[in-house]
């Protein structure tokens, strides 16, 4: 799971319409604009959940959620892949960051 | 991502990281070669790696009289490759949609 987020400086609905117009997503998203995408929540102004899939890769889920904020609109997107594959990836990312700070306590 | 829970669940103990870790430096090992060097007893390692099996972030085959564990099989390096692109990727489209969004402010 992958989560980054920026601040337009813009209300809601226009940052909804930078996001999910076909012609603007196509500016800013560049090729992955044509992949196969899947809406499954869109609630306009406020949040966005597709799934996309690149080729033959395993699909990924992306959530938008959008937040108004002093002087625009945070867009924060998270977006995963699933099944096992993840779990232990996430599991590994996370080890990888704690490597240096094992603490060991009594179960 | 419906094993989420278990996962952050398992994750949330640092002795269980640690634990992970351990495992994922060497080959695998049994509850009694992880206690070894730890404050922590062969029991209460074993419990641990219970809870990690449950969660998918270990496997366990049968050595003798005891089990030994491995992470699951899954390329440690992909994943945070994996972790690592996806986020430069949205950190350039991000950067774009901004760029979007005041172009058609002008």
């Amino acid at each position: 799971m992958v989560a980054r987020d920026i601040v337009l400086p813009v209300d809601p609905d226009t940052a909804w319409e930078a996001l999910t117009d076909d012609d603007l997503r196509r500016e800013w998203l560049g090729e992955a604009a044509e992949r196969e995408t899947v809406v499954e929540e869109s609630e306009p102004g406020e949040r966005l959940v597709f799934w996309w899939w690149e080729g033959e890769e395993p699909g990924s889920r992306v959530e938008v959620v959008l937040t108004p904020v002093v002087g625009g609109t945070r867009v924060s997107v998270t977006e995963s892949v699933t099944g096992p594959w993840a779990c232990s990836g996430f599991a590994g990312a996370l080890g990888a960051r704690f490597a240096n700070a094992p603490e060991l306590v009594a179960a | 991502m419906s094993d989420a829970p278990d996962v952050f669940g398992a994750l949330a103990d640092p002795t269980r990281r640690a634990l992970l870790e351990r495992l994922s430096a060497g080959d695998g090992a049994t509850a009694t070669e992880l206690a070894t060097g730890l404050p922590i007893t062969r029991q209460a390692v074993a419990k641990h790696l219970s809870v990690l099996a449950g969660a998918g972030l270990v496997d366990a085959r049968r050595q003798g009289r005891e089990m030994r564990y491995r992470p699951t099989p899954a390329p440690l390096g992909d994943a945070v490759a994996w972790m690592t692109g996806i986020g430069a990727e949205w950190d350039e489209r991000l950067a774009a949609l901004a760029r979007t969004v005041q172009r058609r402010r002008a």
